[in-house]
Parts: C-alpha cells; sequence; structure tokens
C-alpha cells in the first residue's frame, strides 16, 4: 500500500501533476491562473477582495490613511508584476499581506527619519466611549503618529510578531509557522514589544485611564 | 493555594526571561516574575499551563499589568475598513501609467499602433512602383528603381512582404508581453 502511494506520487512528480486539488473558480488561486495565463483583469478581482484588509493592515502601521492607501496601492503593483514568482497559488492572501507588511515597515522606517511628533499633552490611553469623544478623536490623530515612531523604533523581530498578531490576528502557532521560529519564541517577542511600547507611552504622559 | 506577589515582581514588572522562550513553570505554584511573561499569552487567548492560569486569575499584581498591556494591545488594533471601490479603479490607473513608463512595454505598444501605418505605406509604395515607369505632369519617373513594371512589381512583392512581417510581428509583441 505503501510502496503503491509512493509509486504514485512519483509519477504524478514525473508528470508534472501534483496533489493540490484544483482551484475553485472563486478562490484566490483560480484568479492568480487566470492572470498567469494572460487575464490581468482576474489581478482586478483579488484587488477588490483584498484592498480593505490591505488598507487596514498599512494603516496599523502607519497610522494615516493616505499613505496606507499610497502603500496599499504600492503593494498591490508589486504583487501583481511579481505575480509570475509565486510558487503556490493558493498562498495569494499571505503572500501579498507579507509584501504590504514590508512595504509599511518601509515607509515606517523612512517616515521615521523626518516626520516631527510634537508634544502631547498627558491623555488617556483608553477613555471610555463616553468620555470625551470629541476630544479623543482630535488626539487620535496626533497619537497616530507617535504610535507610528514608536512602531518604527521597536526591533525588527518584535514588530514584526506584534503585528502579524494585532492586525492579521494570527495565533502564536501561525506566526511561528510563518516566521520559522518556534511557538515559544512568539510569546516571549508579542510580549516584549507589548511591554516597550506600553514604557514608551508611560514616557509621553500616555497612560491607561482618564486623562 | 496562595498567590505570590512579592516587592522583587513588582521592580521587574512584565520583566521575561532572558532568551527568546519564556520558561514553562512545572510546579504548581508559580510567582508573579513566573507568570508575567505569560500576559500577552492570556490576551491573545493561547492556551496557558494551569498553574499560570490560576495565578493569572487571582493575582492583583499580575492584573493591573494585564490591563496594561491589553490597553497597548486594543490600542494597535484597527477596525476593519469599509470596502472603497474606488480603489480599484485608481489601482487600474496606476498599473496604466506605471506600464507607459515601462521601456518594453512602451515599445511594444507602439510598435503595434504603427504597424498599420507601416503596412499602409509599404502597400501604397508597391502599387505606385507596380504601375511601372510613368511620367508626372513635370515629367518626372517614377519609376527609378527599376527599368519597367516588371522590376516595380517584385520590389512591390517585397514592400507587401515587409509591411506583413511588420504587422505579424507587431501583433505577436504585443501578445508576448501578456505573458509572466
Amino acid at each position: 500500500m505503501a510502496l503503491a502511494q509512493i509509486a504514485v506520487r512519483e509519477v504524478r512528480s514525473l508528470t508534472g501533476r501534483d496533489d493540490r486539488p484544483d482551484p475553485t473558480p472563486e478562490s484566490d488561486a483560480h484568479f492568480v491562473e487566470r492572470v498567469r495565463g494572460g487575464d490581468e483583469s482576474a489581478f482586478d478581482l483579488l484587488v477588490d477582495r483584498y484592498e480593505s484588509a490591505v488598507r487596514r493592515l498599512a494603516f496599523g502601521y502607519l497610522r494615516d490613511e493616505q499613505l496606507a492607501e499610497d502603500v496599499a496601492q504600492e503593494a498591490f503593483l508589486q504583487a501583481n508584476e511579481k505575480l509570475h514568482t509565486l510558487a503556490d497559488p493558493a498562498a495569494f492572501r499571505s503572500w501579498l499581506f507579507m509584501i504590504a507588511a514590508n512595504r509599511s515597515r518601509d515607509e515606517l522606517r523612512r517616515r521615521a527619519r523626518w516626520v516631527d511628533t510634537p508634544e502631547l499633552p498627558e491623555i488617556a490611553l483608553y477613555p471610555s466611549q463616553e468620555e470625551m469623544p470629541a476630544t479623543r478623536r482630535a488626539q487620535s490623530k496626533e497619537l497616530g503618529k507617535h504610535l507610528a515612531r514608536l512602531l518604527s523604533e521597536l526591533p525588527d523581530k518584535y514588530r514584526t510578531a506584534l503585528m502579524m498578531k494585532e492586525l492579521e490576528e494570527l495565533t502564536y502557532a501561525e506566526i511561528a509557522a510563518r516566521l520559522g521560529i518556534p511557538m515559544g519564541t512568539v510569546q516571549i517577542r508579542v510580549h516584549r514589544a507589548r511591554l516597550r511600547l506600553r514604557d514608551q507611552l508611560a514616557k509621553l504622559g500616555i497612560r491607561r485611564g482618564v486623562a | 493555594m496562595s498567590i505570590e506577589s512579592n516587592s522583587d515582581d513588582r521592580t521587574r514588572r512584565g520583566g521575561t526571561p532572558a532568551g527568546e522562550s519564556p520558561a514553562t513553570p512545572s510546579q504548581e505554584v508559580v510567582t508573579c516574575a513566573q507568570a508575567r511573561p505569560f500576559l500577552s499569552a492570556r490576551i491573545d487567548g493561547e492556551e496557558l499551563s494551569r498553574p499560570v492560569a490560576r495565578h493569572l486569575s487571582g493575582c492583583s499584581g499580575c492584573a493591573r499589568e494585564l490591563g496594561e498591556l491589553r490597553a497597548v494591545s486594543e490600542l494597535l488594533r484597527v477596525d476593519e475598513m469599509p470596502r472603497d471601490p474606488g480603489f480599484v479603479v485608481r489601482f487600474r490607473q496606476l498599473r496604466e501609467a506605471r506600464l507607459g513608463l515601462d521601456p518594453a512595454r512602451f515599445w511594444r505598444a507602439w510598435t503595434l499602433r504603427l504597424a498599420p501605418l507601416a503596412a499602409g505605406v509599404c502597400l501604397a509604395t508597391a502599387l505606385v512602383l507596380s504601375a511601372g515607369p510613368d511620367r508626372d505632369e513635370q515629367g518626372l519617373e517614377w519609376g527609378v528603381l527599376g527599368e519597367g513594371s516588371e522590376i516595380g512589381s517584385r520590389v512591390a512583392e517585397d514592400l507587401t512582404l515587409i509591411g506583413g512581417v511588420a504587422w505579424f510581428d507587431a501583433e505577436e509583441s504585443a501578445l508576448g508581453g501578456l505573458e509572466p
């Protein structure tokens, strides 16, 4: 039985067939194959499917809607140009998110060099919805700039693990698999990243509770 | 079972082991220092060992730290963004603009556009030459490449062929441009 399975696998590998099922008509893999076959309009359907998620990911890093839009556009362009390098069409989503995260990190680093972050008054990190919503909205933009700067100052390995957790909402096991590190390492990186951010926010006078 | 929370722990708030793996406590009773590296795992809904979970549930110092880290986590999270139908339109425009700047694609596109013109010029020249030597009103001879309609016809055939090849190449080039 085992020998028969090995033989089938060998024949499939020799004939170029693999064990993956054919992509369903609505799957990412199906659209990727269509693009590879010359139908560029199929990529637009992938853009439509993921634009919101990619903008959200970029915004999580950059805290600026216009910048997030620009980074998302660039990420899709890069994915479009490099689609032939994607080994597994079914992995399009995680591949696209990786491109978007890398572009966001690059932009974050570039921006951190020249964007000035103004002094913040002591504000509440998490006032409740009832507490001064207008004040919170006004502060959120300034807070966003500070957050972006603090994120840019985190070591890459901590930031990557943390953002995969917070923005992509992956489990530790999924992050570990994607980064090729043990789950315990993911846990400690996420934790250290949060500790650093908490301490840096406290230095800026941003603390939990009301102002 | 008692929950230990000593001053030493409070000075090392949230301290984690020096390495990149948290030491999983094996004993039944754990200290704050042993439990705190697992605070983020708790926030993220990851599975905890029973002694760590029990400690974190009952320790006020750890609960305070848990609250602070949870606030940081919530600050970083971003709500779902509404879909923007204009995004894909802007993407198409940007892609077209970029493709226009790509020299290879630029020449490919222009080759295709100019091919009919080139073919037309070749055909028109061929027709004129195939008509044989003639004189216009000013007495100029048109059949300058040959001595008669026979040579003119041969040149005309060649030019027609060149026009056709130019057209074929342009089409093939354009199709090839869509392949990965």
